[in-house]
């Protein structure tokens, strides 16, 4: 199943972005496609709300809400203020770091991680079946998984902050850590 | 013509054809397919171990660089508020680097840094360092100690940051010396793709400090034991406004040397950028100004004074209740 993965800085600017579609044996075309493509940073930026609101809670909790329609964002959009809504279910309660799943678009679900310095590593899953044909089923995340790939991503991040030739907000260039980054997706994420 | 952008990261020819990295014009890349057949690419940056290492800078050498620094900001700057400010500059890219690295740290669960020995450094030279044991000495057991540490402080850990990738940790000893340098460089490219990382040893992630008073002891206990070995002295709340905390030092060890008590700059907006930038990358908007006041034998008794944006208090009222 493809993924759309990208870093938010401060000002909502993305300072790395990648896409991750996974080939396995001589199955094709498992990406995104062309138009989710084009949509994917407007879906991703608009859960960045939701992410700035668990960002201050004292327990970004989960929630008892089980929104069964995957319409994504529906009419009814209010966020409680005890947690978020639509979050998976296993979060781990005191760990503030991995939000787990925030989000949900069209049965895509959106992962969110915050660093200690407020940077935001937000990610897409999408469906393996992502064809034509918007299908309904939900994507299950292994929040386990997932947790170690943000993680590790954060040390990596952290190691490109130690360059003091690194300003904080600038777009991650570096061809090691988008190398870093695509191993460790196919470390974790290859479903 | 065609201008050729230098990055410092990608000029190394090593990757040429082989990757790009990230270009924000460009979009994300999607990966390609004989992705998986390749190694990933290393660097010394990235093969780095973020653990602690204890290296200590003598006090000398770090004041021979402030005073550098000062008198390069002096010739170059208008006024004092411009120096003062040049100066908190300085220091705030210190501290926003360090809200990221000292928090990771913490995290790491203790009793388990022995497996980042796997780590070889890259410089021939084979130092026999120990292992990296237990290091994470600088997390909430000294939080809330209070000791009268007093003048024997003879070493500022002052950290820029950037040091401490350069560090290096090496962990086999017992090679011959003869020909030791050509097969360091040899095994160096296969040591460097099997880098443990040190999300391995992470059972859970320390929570990011949401409240005021949790951030302030952070800075108090863990930034300031980082920075010069011990725990600020006293961490205070005004009482006539909210929005006020005070850090208190009774030495400052950086500017010790630094006299003029009559004199009006202040080189102790180095570390208000540190405290800062520490803060404001966290998220806790704030000013920091150095205050001289004597006490008792401390003649260089610095208050660093935190003044905390309306926001801060604001979002805490909110979140939390009270402020």
């Amino acid at each position: 199943m493809p993924q759309y993965f990208a870093i938010i800085g401060h000002k909502g600017n993305p300072i790395y972005e990648a896409e991750f579609s996974i080939q396995q044996g001589n199955q094709k075309n498992l990406g995104f496609s062309q138009e989710l493509k084009e949509m994917n940073p407007f879906i991703l930026h608009a859960s960045l709300d939701i992410i700035d609101d668990l960002q201050w809670q004292a327990v970004p909790s989960n929630s008892q809400y089980t929104n069964d329609n995957s319409s994504g964002s529906g009419s009814n959009f209010s966020i409680s203020s005890t947690g978020g809504f639509l979050r998976s279910k296993n979060v781990n309660n005191t760990d503030n770091c991995y939000l787990g799943k925030v989000d949900h678009f069209y049965g895509l679900a959106i992962t969110a991680y915050i660093s200690y310095g407020g940077m935001k590593f937000v990610m897409i899953h999408g469906t393996s079946t992502s064809g034509g044909s918007n299908s309904t089923n939900t994507v299950v995340i292994d929040d386990n998984a997932c947790r170690s790939f943000y993680q590790e991503i954060h040390e990596l991040y952290i190691k490109t902050l130690m360059n003091p030739f690194y300003k904080t907000g600038d777009p991650i260039s570096s061809p090691v850590f988008d190398s870093r980054v695509r191993s460790l997706a196919r470390k974790y994420l290859n479903k | 013509m065609e201008q050729q952008i230098i990055y410092p990261s990608t000029s190394d020819a090593s990757f040429k054809n082989r990757s790009t990295g990230y270009e924000y014009t460009m979009g994300p890349k999607p990966s390609l397919p004989d992705e998986y057949m390749r190694s990933p690419l290393t660097s010394k940056l990235y093969s780095e171990s973020l653990n602690t290492k204890k290296h200590e800078i003598s006090l000398s050498a770090m004041t021979f660089l402030f005073q550098e620094m000062i008198s390069q900001i002096h010739k170059n700057c208008q006024s004092l508020n411009d120096f003062e400010t040049k100066l908190d500059k300085y220091g705030e890219s210190i501290g926003m680097r360090l809200s990221e690295l000292l928090n990771f740290r913490s995290s790491i669960s203790p009793g388990t840094s022995s497996r980042t020995s796997t780590f070889l450094s890259s410089s021939p030279v084979v130092n026999t360092t120990s292992t990296n044991t237990n290091t994470n000495t600088n997390t909430s057991s000294s939080m809330n100690s209070q000791p009268g540490n007093g003048p024997n402080r003879s070493r500022a850990n002052t950290g820029t940051s950037s040091k401490d990738t350069a560090s290096s940790v090496s962990t086999k000893s017992n090679r011959t010396s003869t020909d030791r340098h050509i097969h360091h460089t040899q095994s160096q490219q296969a040591q460097h793709t099997q880098v443990e990382s040190l999300t391995s040893q992470i059972s859970k992630m320390r929570r990011r400090d949401l409240k005021i008073i949790d951030i302030l002891q952070f800075v108090h206990g863990t930034l300031w034991s980082y920075l010069f070995n011990h725990v600020s002295d006293d961490l205070v709340k005004s009482s006539e406004r909210n929005n006020e905390y005070m850090i208190i030092d009774n030495q400052p060890p950086l500017t010790q040397f630094i006299s003029g008590s009559n004199n009006r700059i202040s080189c102790d907006y180095f570390i208000c950028g540190v405290i800062r930038g520490f803060l404001t990358n966290a998220g806790f908007r704030c000013k920091v100004s150095p205050h001289l006041m004597p006490k008792d034998n401390w003649d260089n008794r610095t208050v660093y004074l935190i003044q905390f944006d309306n926001q801060v208090l604001e979002r805490e009222t909110i979140r939390f209740g009270q402020s």
